[in-house]
């Protein structure tokens, strides 16, 4: 047995288990990954050989605690591969996922570590001049390109690492905030739910705004 | 039994503390943390209760050094009961942290404080509603005029209960959250933490990150964010239930001034230059008092006492030092303080945040940075101790590194008593230029080079408000205690240890061995290197040392104007003095402290070395 196909079949026991929250069956199985119940059977009896799972009657291919932990990880590498094509590159789930079934296998774990804490906090583009160039390609107005007095609504928050601090203080997608003071240099203080918040203008070029009617 | 005392900054949770626990204030830091933690104790019914002012926090899953604390505190049940405070203006989003500490389940009592703003304000809160939805009882209180303060404690005592309010998570959540339970038969908050990557947990936490990486593509948001989102939605939709609002008149907004470029930064520019020289004038006028008066009381009489020679410099060296620490503590420190209150508790600083959070920035800090640059013109121990209102270690070590290079008072002294005086007024200038450069230079350099990441400034604008002169002189009060317990001894120890390497001839070898080095690359006698030493006690006593060495008050007629020069820039820039020292090494570590120290050292003896070789 390849030790891709081995791969792909403890992900996908995880994938079920994890579904189920109970032992799948190994008609289940074989409908998830597509493929002949006999053909499955007879890999699932080579992986019961290797001590990966232990198979009780035919309804239920327990996992052993190396299968487990393959299967966690392919899955891990899996996920974060996918957000990435999907997320990051704006690729078609459909494909990300096709993608991503394929390198699972050969991804080494440093690589995937590096790119799930990249998920998580991409290097903020506070340069002016990055955000300018991002600017005009997707045409959308941040909280500094307002003036004073005005109503707007949250759209978005650019910044994916940071912006915790902002949502504690309810500058969420949806919330509607007025710009109370505006300086030249685009700093701003808002209100939001009563309160005054003064934002620096690296923040508030990372919060996406539009006007409220 | 104990309690604690949880809300948002600025809800005046620690007017009410100080109103429960009157004086008798222990001020520690919560072990592992440098997060100041205020214990006092209250007696009710003959029983001793225990109050801890937690700091004020906007969320429990933060991963800031105070929300980390107060979350830690919470599950490890160190506390019996919460008292939560809320600010009744801003009811909403004190309502999101409220949901939070409610899913702790501990015995809570809700304090809507400040009532009478909202009730001017034309808010109005039904009580009794509010009460139900989150199943826990709800206090009224004024804490500004007393009222209701006393009914604190009785009604914990009496009618605490357990919180039993539910928030509706989305689906996703609610299922990752059940599965977690199950399988790890974790609580339910600590199930919500673990998928927001926070928990003592490695095993829950692993299998969380592995569900919440299956959550976030569908939501294209992370798990925080669909959570706080959740919350959220869950204090409006109570906010809106309790809360009525009558249209008021709107009084005049002062902020129309504050924050405004025009007026504002005139403004602030002369409230900073106020703070300065009230601090510095004040303060120098009673450090003067205060040293004249060890020399008159303590220092003559010890002197002429006439003990063996060990005993004298040793006693020496402890006035010495109590006379460096009072003489900066009282006059200093404490005017600084006072003035410091003023400015937070009305509210103003956060506006001087705002203003210069621009200027700042190019050096590596947020707008709260000008405090303790500010205040490093009067004297830099205030200064130093001050830079804990920074957020980050990373901008608190660069202010660090900034604010022992500037020019204080003492080092004014020297500049004006030795170069200003015997060479001139433009060079005396030009060394306030040449340090204002190189602070300019070090900031630049260190905001590239210092670790942590530097995010923009988010801040809460505190409401503006009259300080009550109580209140002012309570906090100043604890916080120079903390001065004069910890920073003192660390002075005296360290000045008796200089006192006996005088005793054991180790300045005289000492003066033998930098002779060469003293004139090769500096050009100045050696005995105006042992006076640059004296300046570590204090930094005049360069100044006082390098007269009493060469043997007359008039400096010109032993040494030349290059000399003089060299002698100023050098001891402006060297080793802060022993004070800053101590203070440097309590709040930021012993390594930042070394590391600062011996920069400013090499940048000292590099600059008197450039204008040596360049000026001869």
């Amino acid at each position: 047995m390849k030790s891709s196909s081995r791969e792909d079949y403890l992900e996908a026991l995880c994938k079920l288990g994890g579904i189920k929250g109970s032992c799948p069956s190994v008609a289940e199985l074989a409908e998830l990954l597509e493929q002949d119940p006999d053909e499955v059977r007879r890999h699932l009896d080579h992986l019961a050989a290797t001590g990966d799972i232990r198979i009780s009657g035919d309804e239920c291919i327990e996992l052993l605690s190396p299968g487990m932990d393959t299967g966690k990880k392919v899955m891990r590498k899996h996920q974060i591969l996918e957000c990435f094509f999907t997320e990051m590159l704006g690729m078609e789930p459909d494909a990300a996922s096709r993608e991503a079934c394929v390198l699972e296998h050969n991804v080494s774990d440093d690589t995937i570590d590096r790119l799930g804490s990249y998920i998580k906090n991409p290097p903020c583009m506070i340069d002016n001049h990055l955000r300018k160039r991002g600017r005009r390609k997707h045409n959308f107005e941040t909280l500094d390109d307002f003036k004073e007095d005005d109503l707007v609504i949250v759209r978005k928050l650019l910044w994916h690492g940071g912006c915790n601090r902002l949502m504690d203080l309810g500058i969420f997608p949806g919330e509607k905030i007025r710009i109370r003071r505006k300086l030249n240099n685009r700093g701003v203080v808002v209100q939001v739910k009563g309160c005054d918040i003064a934002l620096s203008s690296e923040v508030a070029g990372m919060i996406v705004v539009e006007k409220a009617p | 039994m104990k309690f604690g005392l949880i809300g948002n900054p600025n809800v005046g949770k620690s007017l009410i503390f100080h109103q429960l626990t009157g004086l008798g204030v222990e001020v520690s830091n919560y072990p592992g943390t440098t997060v100041d933690l205020e214990r006092g104790n209250v007696c009710f019914e003959r029983e001793k209760l225990e109050i801890v002012d937690l700091p004020g926090i906007y969320t429990l899953d933060g991963n800031s050094e105070e929300e980390v604390m107060v979350r830690t505190l919470l599950e490890s049940g160190d506390v019996d009961m919460l008292i939560c405070v809320l600010d009744s203006t801003h009811l909403e989003r004190n309502l999101y942290l409220l949901v939070q500490v409610a899913e702790y389940r501990l015995p809570t009592l809700v304090v809507l404080n400040m009532s009478d703003e909202a009730e001017k304000q034309g808010y109005q809160i039904d009580n009794e509603h509010l009460s139900s939805l989150f199943g826990v009882e709800v206090l009224t209180t004024a804490a500004i005029q007393g009222r209701n303060i006393d009914r604190i404690i009785p009604t914990a005592m009496e009618a605490s209960r357990i919180p039993t309010l539910e928030v509706q998570y989305d689906h996703h959540i609610e299922a990752a959250v059940r599965s977690l339970m199950s399988m790890h038969m974790a609580g339910r908050v600590d199930a919500l933490n673990a998928l927001q990557g926070i928990g003592p947990d490695p095993d829950l936490t692993e299998s969380a990150a592995v569900l919440a990486v299956e959550i976030e593509p569908r939501h294209r948001m992370s798990v925080h964010q669909i959570i706080a989102g959740n919350r959220h939605h869950c204090a409006h939709t109570i906010t809106e239930a309790v809360l009525k609002y009558h249209e008021t008149e709107p009084g005049f907004d002062i902020d129309r001034i504050l924050t405004k470029s025009f007026p504002g930064i005139p403004i602030l520019v002369g409230i900073m230059i106020s703070v300065l020289l009230v601090v510095f004038t004040f303060g120098s006028w009673l450090e003067g008092l205060i040293v004249s008066a060890f020399e008159l009381y303590a220092m003559q009489p010890l002197l002429a006492m006439g003990l063996p020679p060990l005993l004298e410099q040793l006693s020496v060296s402890i006035i010495l030092a109590l006379q460096a620490g009072i003489g900066i503590a009282f006059p200093f420190v404490l005017t600084f303080y006072i003035l410091i209150s003023l400015l937070e508790d009305s509210g103003y600083l956060t506006r001087a945040a705002f203003l210069a959070d621009r200027a700042m920035h190019r050096l590596g800090m947020h707008g709260e940075g000008i405090i303790p640059i500010v205040l490093g013109f009067g004297c830099n121990v205030p200064a130093i101790m001050s830079i804990r209102l920074l957020h980050s270690r990373r901008e608190r070590v660069i202010a660090s590194f900034l604010v022992t290079m500037i020019p204080c008072s003492a080092r004014t002294v020297i500049i004006a008593g030795i170069v200003a005086s015997f060479v001139g007024i433009l060079a005396a200038l030009s060394i306030y230029l040449a340090v204002f450069v190189l602070i300019i230079i070090t900031g630049m350099l260190l905001s590239r080079i210092t670790p942590g990441e530097q995010f923009g400034m988010i801040m809460e604008m505190a409401p503006l408000r009259l300080p009550t002169g109580h209140n002012v002189i309570m906090k100043s009060w604890n916080r120079i205690k903390e001065f004069l317990f910890i920073a003192m001894p660390l002075l005296i120890v360290a000045s008796i240890i200089l006192g006996f390497l005088q005793y054991a001839g180790a300045f005289e070898a000492f003066q033998n061995y930098i002779e060469p080095f003293s004139t090769m690359v500096l050009g100045l006698p050696s005995y105006a290197t042992t006076a640059l030493i004296f300046g570590i006690l204090r930094k005049e006593m360069a100044l006082e040392t390098l007269v009493i060495l060469a043997g007359t008050a008039n400096l010109n007629s032993v040494l030349t104007g290059v000399q003089l020069y060299t002698f100023a820039i050098v001891s402006v820039l060297f080793i802060p003095c022993i004070s800053t020292i101590a203070v440097l090494y309590k709040e930021i570590g012993l390594k930042i402290t070394l590391i600062v120290s011996l920069y400013t050292l090499g940048l000292g003896i590099f600059i008197g070395a450039l204008i040596n070789i360049l000026i001869k």
